[in-house]
């Protein structure tokens, strides 16, 4: 699905695109070149002991299931040997029941997750999205398949430390913190919040650079990136910015108990420039509450990229009230959405997420518009994920 | 009368101290490969735990080795470093598992993790006060609340 500008003419952005495409190509070719590899070579990891005894020591320690010379862990996902290839993923289920509308039953998409990291420092990283698998609404006599597969990420990185590592390839925008991990089986909610969703691009293709230092009991992280060639395997209701360039910091707690940044991305569509600015937080108290906040503005000439929000998000562990209730975590957002030339939205979502296993979570969620959802879907959703 | 209660309180203090400090209790160590020279702070070990921090000094990539899950000795070690529950760290590592990082490799005694430490220059590792031998160095003794029972 390579966009129009690149499949014109041979240009640098195009090539780099290509070169993109290939590195896809490469890495499904070293997954089954590697697999094959795996098969002929039974030994055990590079990270485990040689001798026996360790190997037998580890394999009796890791692997929920080992078929050597694959090691299966669910959420974990299936390594190969010493090849430094690892294959997992993750699917949702869900179910909206939206108040205006007709509910909708769908198995949206399988997620692949390719990592290979065939020497030190060096990581080829890949999400393949096979969408659109099927859905149903009530009212409907059919169900609906159109399936298509694209990557989502797709990208090589080299560490030289901890403070340098340069990227290449199509990755999430790291603006604020919710879109950096912004899949359901690994939100809080099953509802994104919709500055996050609506307020900038998903994803950039390009270059990046970004690190992190350790002064005292805390940590300094920062990224530089920018979108230097046509956006790569955009979905097909995307309508992504022609270049980009962005930064962000991050300063927090070295153990992650808290943190504070601050995001800017300016994007150029069709001529013209937008800009993108935001601040972000989050806070855990011990093993009782998790609370994260980001609030963006973007003024420019770009149309939709004219807006201010903020929200507020909450988990809150229900183990504390009962041990009965382990694992199960009562879970909010509050967010104002305002975007200009339309009436301002608040919304109000609430629910519960209930993770008893690792690869396995399930939520309930009700989205309350406080006032004019617009477009944004209120009403109840279910979401059941599995994560392999 | 008072006496009596002075008496009973002091045994019953005498058997809070010795509950909380059980005899034979040990320590908990971090261990590196003999020619690593780096200091590491319990902030260092934790940040290496979670995979936030991947390299050494020298730009090698850290190899962490954890024991397996169900080990009193991870238990103890995750509690004194991580500072996280166990259902904290899950949502950690699924956090992680989406940006392609994987938590680290698992052995299943203190004598397979140092000999792991002693051969891989790239390894980090904890094992008990009376498993360690002139074949690692100690990076770091964690605090008092990771000691542990000694093995059966």
């Amino acid at each position: 699905m390579l966009t129009p500008a690149a499949a014109h003419s041979i240009t640098g952005a195009s090539r780099a695109v290509a070169l993109l495409r290939g590195l896809g190509v490469a890495l499904a070719a070293a997954l089954a070149g590697t697999a094959a590899f795996a098969e002929q070579e039974p030994e055990p990891p590079a990270t485990e002991p040689a001798a026996a005894e360790e190997a037998a020591a580890a394999a009796s320690a890791k692997p929920a299931y080992s078929f050597l010379p694959l090691d299966y862990t669910p959420a974990r996902g299936v390594t190969f040997g010493s090849s430094g290839l690892t294959i997992g993923g993750f699917s949702t289920f869900e179910l909206e029941r939206p108040d205006r509308e007709e509910t909708e039953l769908a198995l949206d998409s399988v997620n692949f997750l390719v990592l290979y990291e065939p020497v030190d420092s060096l990581r080829f990283f890949g999400e393949l999205e096979v969408g659109d698998l099927f859905s149903w609404e009530s009212g409907s006599e059919e169900v609906e398949s159109d399936p298509n597969a694209f990557f989502e990420r797709l990208y090589a990185e080299y560490g030289a430390s901890d403070a340098l590592n340069f990227r290449f390839g199509k990755f999430q925008t790291p603006v604020g913190r919710w879109n950096l991990t912004p899949a359901e089986p690994f939100t809080w909610l099953a509802t994104g919040p919709a500055i996050v969703e609506e307020g900038f691009d998903e994803h950039q293709t390009g270059v990046a650079i970004h690190g992190s230092f350790y002064p005292e009991k805390r940590v300094v992280s920062y990224w530089v990136y920018g979108q230097v060639i046509d956006a790569f395997d955009a979905e097909s209701d995307d309508d992504p910015a022609d270049r980009s360039v962005g930064g962000r910091l991050e300063y927090g707690d070295a153990r992650g108990a808290w943190s504070f940044g601050a995001s800017l991305l300016g994007s150029k569509k069709d001529g013209e420039w937008a800009a993108t600015g935001g601040v972000d937080a989050k806070l855990r108290i011990g093993e009782r509450l998790e609370l994260s906040s980001e609030a963006l503005v973007s003024g420019g000439d770009v149309p939709g990229r004219d807006y201010w929000g903020a929200f507020v998000e909450a988990a809150y562990p229900l183990d504390q009230l009962s041990p009965k209730l382990a694992k199960l975590y009562l879970v909010g957002r509050v967010e104002h959405f305002d975007l200009s030339g339309a009436e301002a939205v608040q919304l109000v979502d609430f629910g519960l997420t209930w993770l008893p296993k690792d690869w396995l979570n399930l939520k309930v969620g009700y989205r309350a518009a406080i006032e004019n959802a617009g477009d944004l879907n209120d009403g109840l959703k279910l979401s059941f994920s599995v994560l392999f | 009368m008072c006496v009596r209660a002075a008496v009973l309180c002091a045994l019953a203090g005498a058997l809070m101290v010795a509950a909380a400090a059980p005899l034979g209790a040990e320590e908990l160590l971090v261990i590196v490969h003999r020619e690593r020279s780096e200091r590491v702070h319990a902030d260092d070990v934790a940040q290496i735990y979670l995979k936030q921090r991947r390299h050494w000094g020298d730009g090698k990539t850290i190899l962490p080795l954890n024991r397996e899950p169900e080990s009193e000795v991870r238990a103890a070690f995750t509690r004194a470093v991580l500072a996280l529950s166990p259902q904290q760290l899950s949502v950690h590592w699924n956090r992680q598992y989406f940006l392609g990082v994987l938590p680290p490799a698992t052995l299943a005694s203190d004598e397979a993790v140092k000999r792991f430490v002693a051969r891989e220059r790239r390894a980090i590792g904890y094992i008990r006060a009376s498993a360690l031998d002139d074949s690692v160095r100690v990076a770091l003794r964690l605090p008092d609340r990771a000691l542990l029972p000694p093995p059966d």
